[in-house]
């Protein structure tokens, strides 16, 4: 696989193009950040309206499922679906790969999910309380969850790495075969099913935090572990 | 499917880092214009709340001062239709007494009026009166006549008051003191020997004696001594018929 080659090394560890590219798009991302925000006033004009929107439509969507955490979630939950879905279209540019086709991105950010749910779970109800919640409804479910956990964070990463380089790798054949302006349709596609894998990736957290939480929004919601 | 550590480290730490620099860079700044907008839409809206309240403050205001102009405007209105119905009432009343003081002062001089034509007619009638009585005793003259008006006058002369007996005695005292009898025709010479009797005993004494014959008497006798005089002709007795009808008018 071509992520696995280390395009030069620092103290002896091989930096990749995965962690290149990241490392650009969170510079892109912190710059055009600080751009637009150095400036914010009372009545935005048009790109401090969709900073706003974007922002806005981030914390409605954590509130409807816990709405007293939408604050608190909205750095981790909001990142995690601004980076996975501008990853995920990266590679449509020419020269370019998605970090999210790299399996070390998507494990990376499975982990970073599978940690957080404990850590706010824990922050929430405290540690007996979170632990206890694997006894329930009887001690026998303790194995059920312990591979509920496992087999979750592992289709979490699986799923998002999967799409996005079955999609790259589609393009690139179909390319190969077809010539120039063929592919274009399977990129549109990508840019969809990018946007989609994004969407899916931010819910399924929220619904894992939202089930370590135990809070009272997410008892009301229980039907989101089905999105 | 392999999995490099030192990308996946790498990885987890670049998000890591991500998260705080866009919760920095964009999520902190974002939410603050976002609450500072949300304030200020709190604080127009309370403002409006506000403005709602004192407006609704200063229409409960006015409404009350307008019922109470109303009250007062009304209070007033009455107030002027007393005043209306007083002055009308002090007005009727004051052409009233004018008309009464007019009827009565109309009245007065209407009476007045009437009273001096009813002077006027008496004063001609009695005129008509005296000029008819002049005209028939000028008829009726004659020495007849004569002869019984020296008789009352010498009725008369008898029977004077002691008061006017001793005036017709201090005339005669004067040293030039003579009787004039005056007379429409001549005397007799009896009717001068009575006369000239008659005086010398109302006198108690002789007095030269003067005759005149004057017309205009119409009859009878006039004597005079000095200041005092006894009137006993038609024309004196007609002269006071009139005086006494002109100071009983």
């Amino acid at each position: 696989m071509e992520t696995l080659h280390a395009v030069f090394s620092i103290a002896g560890f091989g930096i990749t193009r995965t962690v290149i590219v990241t490392w650009a798009l969170m510079a892109v991302l912190t710059a055009t950040s600080w751009l637009a925000t150095r400036r914010l006033v009372l009545e935005p004009g048009a790109v401090q309206t969709v900073l706003e929107g974007v922002v806005g439509a981030i914390e409605d969507a954590i509130a409807q499922f816990l709405p007293d955490h939408a604050r608190l979630l909205l750095p981790f939950v909001g990142t995690l679906w601004i980076f996975i879905a501008i990853a995920n279209l990266l590679g449509i540019l020419p020269t370019l790969s998605s970090p999210t086709a790299d399996l070390a991105t998507t494990v990376a950010l499975a982990i970073i999910v599978f940690l957080s749910v404990h850590w706010y779970g824990i922050r929430s109800d405290g540690l007996r309380a979170y632990l206890a919640h694997y006894l329930a409804p009887n001690p026998i479910m303790l194995p059920f969850h312990i591979v509920s956990e496992i087999s979750r964070t592992v289709a979490l990463a699986v799923r998002l790495f999967g799409n996005v380089m079955s999609l790259e790798m589609a393009a690139m054949l179909i390319l190969l075969v077809a010539g120039f302006l063929v592919p274009v349709p399977i990129l549109m596609l990508h840019i969809v099913e990018g946007l989609v894998q994004a969407y899916i990736f931010g819910m399924l957290t929220l619904v894992y935090i939202a089930g370590g939480i135990h809070s009272r929004a997410a008892r009301r919601n229980p039907e989101g572990e089905n999105a | 499917m392999q999995v490099d550590m030192t990308t996946f480290v790498l990885q987890i730490v670049n998000f890591l880092v991500l998260v705080w620099l866009l919760k920095r860079f964009l999520y902190r700044p974002v939410l603050a214009v976002i609450a500072r907008r949300r304030a200020a839409i709190d604080a127009a809206l309370g403002e409006a709340r506000d403005a709602e309240a004192r407006a609704r403050d200063l229409r409960a205001e006015y409404e009350t001062k307008l019922a109470n102009w109303a009250t007062e405007s009304a209070d007033a209105h009455a107030h002027l239709a007393e005043e209306l119905a007083a002055e009308r009432e002090r007005r009727i009343a004051q052409i009233d007494a004018a008309a009464a003081a007019e009827q009565e002062r109309n009245a007065s001089l209407h009476s007045r009026r009437e009273a001096e034509m009813c002077h006027a007619a008496e004063r001609d009638a009695l005129e008509a009166a005296a000029g008819f009585a002049a005209r028939l005793l000028e008829r009726l003259s004659g020495p007849e006549l004569d002869e019984r008006l020296v008789t009352v006058a010498l009725e008369d002369l008898a029977t004077l008051s002691a008061e006017e007996s001793g005036k017709l005695r201090e005339a005669a005292t004067h040293t030039d003191a003579r009787i004039v009898l005056t007379t429409p025709r001549p005397l007799t010479g009896e009717q001068r020997d009575r006369l000239v009797a008659g005086l010398r005993s109302a006198l108690g004494r002789d007095l030269p004696c003067d005759e005149q014959v004057q017309p205009r008497l119409l009859g009878g006798v006039r004597i005079a001594i000095g200041p005092w005089l006894l009137a006993a002709s038609l024309q004196d007795e007609l002269a006071y018929f009139r005086l006494g009808l002109t100071r009983a008018g």
